[in-house]
């Protein structure tokens, strides 16, 4: 379907290859990145006809014509009022349709998420898909006491760590707020964005929901590129939030952060999450025609504040359970609902972001897995860009649980196997493979065909437990929770990267409030 | 199926009732959530000299014990509790006034709202809708309510219970700021503070100095029953 | 995009409710609307297809290709006599090679839809297109004890416990033969005979029993004639299927199973044939070249089955397995897996055949995070491609080794969950919600007791039975149980009660002075001391 692997015609002719030193360092490098890579192409799960998209179309834009979006903000107003959106008596700004047709038009189509290791940046697009995680959780789940304990601005530093050395987590969104600062919203924003900084080289998301906060964060990003003006021209870090209060109102403090994001040309990753039954309908059609319609206010004020603008279209409609009004992240209807979310605004060309992952259950357990994986196959499937896929987080976004970050990425690793789908060439197709092997050894293991495909075609896991179930029980009958945190220890006991140089670390700490400990940032801190 | 059912059951007259039968019927509408059915049986039983007290628990609260029950065992689900919250409403709004007239004690008044910042609303609706449902007089002052609004509120309707509200991280620190204002004020040890919110958890309420976290509005109902209760016990 | 449901108008004012019975009329009609979950099942894929028109038509070429030019290895007597006369052609090396010609006829006219049917006729249901139904399925031979955590060999009072089980799983809809009974593993004539007489006693729904001998499947009639009271009614009604690996890959006849295969073309049941290459070890590296060699392989299994009576009922299984080219071993729970088996299930859909295909085989040990999402994850890919019948595997785990009990209910919701996917969402004025959206938001500014929520929250949802959806510190406070831990519960309770009487007391006489029971009578009532 996509690119056929790399056949030599010279297969099955053997060469000295340096023994066991160089397959030993072959392996590791190549174990990693063979069968997949981030942003395959995608999509090839529709689970809506054409003509479902062009009503649900057709609905949102007659509710953005005749409902509107109700407080809008004086910034908005400034930019929507002269371009023929109407004010109404009821305060709610109408979008005419034309309007919002034409903003689709411009609207980016692709851009770059740039990294603060250049090696990390990636472009978006089209239905390629790149998972990253995200969250607003306020606590992680303790693996020994199987407790919720409140998250602290070290846990954010370390679960930065931690994505940075998994490889199916392409860009670190913030997952969870530092609770221990919570209290003073200046001093949390310019912490997570150092511990963020401190932690990965990936590209990186904030939630930030003061505006104000914005420029501060710039210069700290400044003073670690050693440059005024040098994070602006490659942003390696996007602010978001949700700026639509559902249904069909503007959220002051995130819609001003989207306006001013725009302002400084930086990308928009917003979230626009109705929840079905509650804040939204409970038919599904009519939760994805608001939420669509909600989604699009966001991409015109950015479009209007400055043509072309880019932003993550974040509709990320959500479910409840109606026995109780509460959120449910993890059903069936939530995999289905942001799958035909994701197909929707691919349809439009915008940059899809949709969130899976978000399970039910309160620990890692089968719930947890099963539930991730609906979730997230649907929704890769579907060809969802930026698939926020909230590894480790369990609880309906409650709580991080760092071992299940770790299962997670295995998980995502075979999703993504699932994604690239299946190359069907002349050389793939094997007639000639077969026909050797049914007319020779009888098996396909030692074919060279084997050999040359063994690390391209198939995904290994990382901690997916594949022996023998003797091999299991003879070896503690562990779960792959408990691998996980053992895997988890000794990824985080030894991995400190230095991101942020000792000069420059002083520089920002010299302008800034940073309240990471520098012997929190190294071995021996006595948390791992 | 419902069809079926209206057909049968479509003819009651609640007046020809005996008073025997009316409460159990009642229980029922309340259950069905037939507000204008409340209303109605709520006048015939004052007319036949109930006190409203004795409507309010025989008739109106122990109708709802039995949605509570159901609610938590999952025959009944939000929307269809709501619907009985409303029907309760309905009856309280007879019988507020007359419970008033003659010195009965209310179930509670509670002044709820959601904080500064914040204009997620919709669980301190639901919160609010389920207080109302067990008999709570409810003043709601809606989303993104400063310090002073709180002060307003309270000074005029002397409540019971101030419930604050909030679902992102970032304006839940609020709380805090409206509890300090509370005691600097000397308004503090005249309420019960109750806190809510998807972020929020045990330890956040000790931290901001709150009497009680509910996870969920079903909980706060119960909760709210009982500290008011054990609250007028310790004033008596 | 499907109107399996009608939606009523939501009107703008608001409706004077109207009265439903109070408790009593809500308790009965909840129960009522729990039943009609069940509605799930036969819901249609096919939204997700991996392989473009082209992709199919190489596969399809290939596939042809191989049968005419390489053949089936091994053909059996019984294969000859039927193949020989239509044009196969046997060459000097034993091999079977089928004209393209005959193979492409053979394709177009095979049944494309046939009923399956079950003991009690409330689950019978018709397998076509790419509607789904999800069963049971295996050869395994220990059970996951949940106390030890060791695998202990699987026995007869398992499989009657595995049926009684399935019988109350809204989401299982067949009971395929999970595991064998180890016990008599050396008296295979028993064996058989007990595994369907331990499914029969243990659920209502489909059954499939395997065998390895082509006999046993007259004798299993027999039995199922007795069981429905007169000689020739199983046959009338064939509630159970038969199935097997009447291939041995690459691309062999295995003896025994062909055997198998073929009684049952003569007979007229249905058999589910099962062709398991497994990539790289059996069948290429190449997925693609799975794909041919598997497609080809059940392909000779269609037209033999053809060749012997043109009504024959085959369930088209192309089950391409996949293997961890580390240690050689199968691995059912890897990406590889869920995409080969998608893609299969696409071919099969394009050819409009009635097939089955697996998920849900897990290399976890145990029903943990892994054994949730290599499970659903598979099963996910093949269900929205629309596989007919589903072997979801529930509760296998061990890469096919072994059963959990608990993770049967585990599966349940899963399953649940994926039939809910499947299902799409209806788009129609209605469900488009417009006036709703109005109403809400110059009114009450939220949905939750909207006339629309009330009418949508059972129909539009699903609710799980076992998955845990409660607040984080309610969970803490009942002990931090996993969904495992909440399983186990619950098999208890659901297998302590439920000992159906399907076969009836002078119908289990009758059985059991013909055939050698062993299930004993005690074992199929309360206070047996397995519950």
């Amino acid at each position: 379907m996509s690119e056929s692997p790399n056949f030599s015609p010279t297969a099955g002719t053997y060469r000295r290859e340096g023994g066991s030193a160089a397959r030993r360092a072959r392996r590791k490098l190549s174990c990693t990145g063979n069968a997949v890579q981030p942003g395959m192409h995608s999509g090839s799960y529709k689970p809506l006809s054409e003509r479902d998209i062009q009503r649900i179309h057709d609905t949102a834009l007659d509710i953005l014509t005749k409902i509107g979006i109700g407080d809008p903000l004086p910034e908005i107003l400034h930019y929507a009022l002269p371009k023929g959106c109407i004010l109404g008596e009821d305060n709610r700004l109408r979008f005419p349709r034309s309007l919002i047709e034409d903003l689709i038009a411009i609207s980016a189509k692709q851009y770059m998420l740039y990294a603060p290791d250049p090696r990390n940046d990636f472009e978006v697009g089209g239905e390629r898909v790149y998972f990253t995680s995200a969250g607003e959780a306020v606590s992680i789940l303790d693996y020994d006491t199987q407790k919720f304990r409140p998250t602290k601005l070290v846990d954010l530093y370390d679960a930065a760590r931690l994505a940075d050395q998994l490889e199916h987590i392409h860009s670190f969104g913030q997952p969870f707020i530092a609770a221990d600062y919570s209290h003073d919203l200046y001093i949390h924003d310019i912490n997570i964005a150092y511990a963020e900084l401190a932690g990965t080289s990936k590209s990186f998301a904030l939630g930030i929901a003061m505006v104000a906060h914005i420029e501060p964060i710039i210069a700290l990003f400044d003073t670690y590129l050693g440059e005024e003006g040098a994070f602006l021209k490659r942003p390696f870090c996007t602010f978001g939030g949700c700026p639509i209060v559902s249904p069909l109102r503007f959220g002051k403090e995130n819609a001003e952060v989207l306006v001013k994001v725009a302002e400084l040309g930086l990308v928009g990753d917003i979230a626009v999450a109705p929840q079905a039954g509650a804040t939204a309908p409970a038919a599904l059609a009519g939760t994805l025609a608001q939420s669509f319609a909600e989604t699009l206010a966001c991409m015109a004020v950015v479009n209007l504040v400055k043509p072309g603008s880019a932003i993550n279209f974040g509709m990320w409609p959500f479910i409840s359970d109606l026995r109780t009004g509460a959120f449910t992240g993890g059903s069936g209807e939530e995999a289905l609902i942001m799958a035909a979310a994701a197909q929707l605004c691919n349809h439009y060309g915008f940059i899809t972001s949709v969130a899976s992952g978000m399970t039910d259950a309160k620990t890692m357990d089968a719930q947890a897995g099963y539930e991730k994986a609906i979730t997230t196959t649907a929704a890769a499937l579907a060809g969802g860009n930026l698939i926020s896929t909230y590894p480790g987080i369990v609880g309906s976004l409650l709580g991080q649980s760092f071992e299940g970050m770790v299962i997670d990425n295995d998980m995502l690793g075979n999703i993504q196997r699932l994604v690239r789908g299946i190359e069907v060439t002349d050389e793939t197709l094997s007639f000639s493979v077969i026909e050797d092997t049914v007319f020779g050894s009888g098996h396909y293991l030692n074919h060279p065909q084997t050999l040359k495909l063994m690390q391209s075609e198939y995904v290994y896991p990382d901690i997916g437990d594949r022996r023998t179930t003797g091999d299991w029980q003879d070896n503690g009958q562990e779960t792959i929770y408990q691998l996980a945190h053992d895997k988890v220890k000794s990824l985080l006991s030894g991995y400190y990267p230095e991101y942020i140089k000792p000069d420059t670390d002083s520089r920002i700490r010299e302008h800034f409030p940073i309240k990471l400990e520098l012997e929190d940032m190294q071995v021996g801190n006595g948390r791992w | 199926m419902t069809q079926e059912v209206n057909e049968t059951e479509e003819d009651i007259i609640l007046a020809e009732l005996a008073d025997d039968e009316l409460v159990e019927q009642m229980h029922d509408d309340l259950y069905d959530g037939l507000a204008d059915e409340i209303a109605e049986g709520t006048q015939i039983l004052l007319d036949r000299d109930w006190g409203p007290d004795k409507v309010l628990e025989k008739a109106l609260v122990s109708g709802m014990n039995i949605v509570g029950v159901d609610f938590r065992d999952g025959i009944l689900f939000i929307p269809e509790v709501l619907q009985t919250a409303n029907a309760m409403k309905a009856g309280m709004a007879i019988l507020s006034p007359l419970l008033a007239e003659i010195g009965a004690e209310p179930v509670g008044k509670m002044v709820i709202g959601t904080v500064k910042g914040d204009i997620h609303d919709i669980g301190k609706n639901l919160a609010g809708m389920m207080m109302e449902g067990a008999g709570f007089e409810v003043i709601d002052l809606g989303v993104n309510t400063l310090v002073e609004d709180y002060i307003t509120a309270l000074n005029e309707h002397k409540p019971d219970i101030l419930g604050m509200s909030a679902l992102l991280t970032t304006t839940m620190p609020y709380m805090k700021v409206v509890i300090d204002e509370l005691k600097s004020q000397g308004m503090r040890d005249d309420l019960i503070v109750m806190v809510g919110g998807a972020p929020l958890n045990e330890e956040f309420r000790k931290a901001i100095g709150a009497d009680t976290y509910c996870r969920d509005a079903a909980t706060a109902v119960e909760v709210a029953k009982k500290m008011v209760g054990e609250r007028r016990a310790i004033a008596t | 995009m499907k109107d399996q449901q009608d939606i009523p108008v939501a009107s703008s004012h608001r409706q004077r409710p109207s009265r439903s019975g109070g408790r009593a009329g809500r308790i009965t009609a909840r129960a009522i609307d729990r039943q009609q979950k069940t509605g799930y099942a036969g819901v249609t894929g096919g939204t997700y297809q991996p392989l473009s028109e082209q992709d199919i038509h190489r596969i399809h070429a290939t596939a042809l290709d191989v049968l005419e030019k390489i053949g089936i290895g091994d053909p059996t007597p019984e294969i000859l006599e039927y193949a020989l006369p239509k044009g196969c052609l046997l060459s000097d090396d034993g091999r079977l090679r089928f004209p393209r010609a005959l193979v492409e006829d053979v394709l177009a006219r095979v049944p494309k839809k046939f009923d399956c049917y079950a003991p009690d006729p409330k689950h019978d249901h018709q397998l076509e297109g790419s509607r789904i139904y999800t069963g049971t399925s295996g050869e395994s031979v220990s059970i996951l004890d949940y106390e030890t955590q060791q695998y202990r060999p699987s026995t007869l009072t398992d499989i009657y416990d595995a049926a009684r089980l399935t019988d109350q799983l809204e989401h299982i809809h067949a009971f395929y033969q999970p595991f064998i009974a180890t016990e008599y593993s050396q008296a295979l004539y028993v064996h058989d005979i007990n595994v369907a007489y331990a499914a029969l006693s243990g659920t209502s729904k489909s059954i499939s029993i395997s065998t390895i001998h082509a006999e046993h499947v007259d004798a299993l009639v027999g039995l199922f004639d007795l069981y429905v009271g007169c000689e020739g009614g199983f046959i009338k009604r064939p509630f159970c299927t038969i199935g097997g690996c009447p291939i041995i890959s690459p691309l062999r006849f295995g003896k025994e199973n062909t055997e198998v295969m073929v009684r049952c073309a003569e007979l007229g049941i249905k058999y589910g044939n099962a062709c398991a290459p497994q990539s790289g070890a059996t069948s290429p590296a190449a997925l693609a070249g799975t794909l041919v060699q598997c497609f080809a392989e059940s392909l000779a299994c269609l037209v033999v089955m053809h060749l012997i009576r043109s009504d024959a009922k085959l369930i088209f299984g192309m089950w391409p397995f996949i293997s961890d080219l580390r240690t050689g071993g199968f691995s059912g729970g890897s990406g590889e897996a869920a995409l080969v088996a998608a893609a299969a299930v696409q071919m099969g859909n394009y050819y409009d055949l009635v097939q089955s295909i697996p998920s849900g085989m897990t290399d976890s040990k145990t029903m943990d995070a892994q054994a949730g999402y290599e499970k659903a994850l598979t099963t996910t890919a093949v269900a929205l491609a629309g596989g007919n019948h589903l072997c979801a595997y529930p509760g296998t785990v061990g890469s096919l080794m072994g059963l959990s009990f608990e993770g049967m209910l585990i599966d349940n919701d899963m399953l649940g969950n994926i039939l809910r996917l499947v299902r799409g969402i209806e788009v129609n004025d209605e469900t488009l919600s417009f006036d709703v959206i109005q109403d809400t938001v110059f009114g009450t500014g939220h949905y939750l007791n909207h006339q629309q929520t009330l009418q949508l929250m059972q129909s539009e949802y699903l609710y799980p039975r076992l998955a845990d959806r409660r607040a984080s510190g309610e969970w803490e406070d009942s002990g931090s149980p996993d969904i495992y831990q909440a399983a186990r519960e619950k098999v208890k309770q659901l297998l302590a009660s439920h000992y159906p009487g399907y076969i009836k007391p002078d119908v289990d006489a009758r059985i059991r002075e013909k055939f050698p029971i062993k299930l004993d009578p005690l074992d199929k009532k309360p206070g047996n001391g397995r519950w």
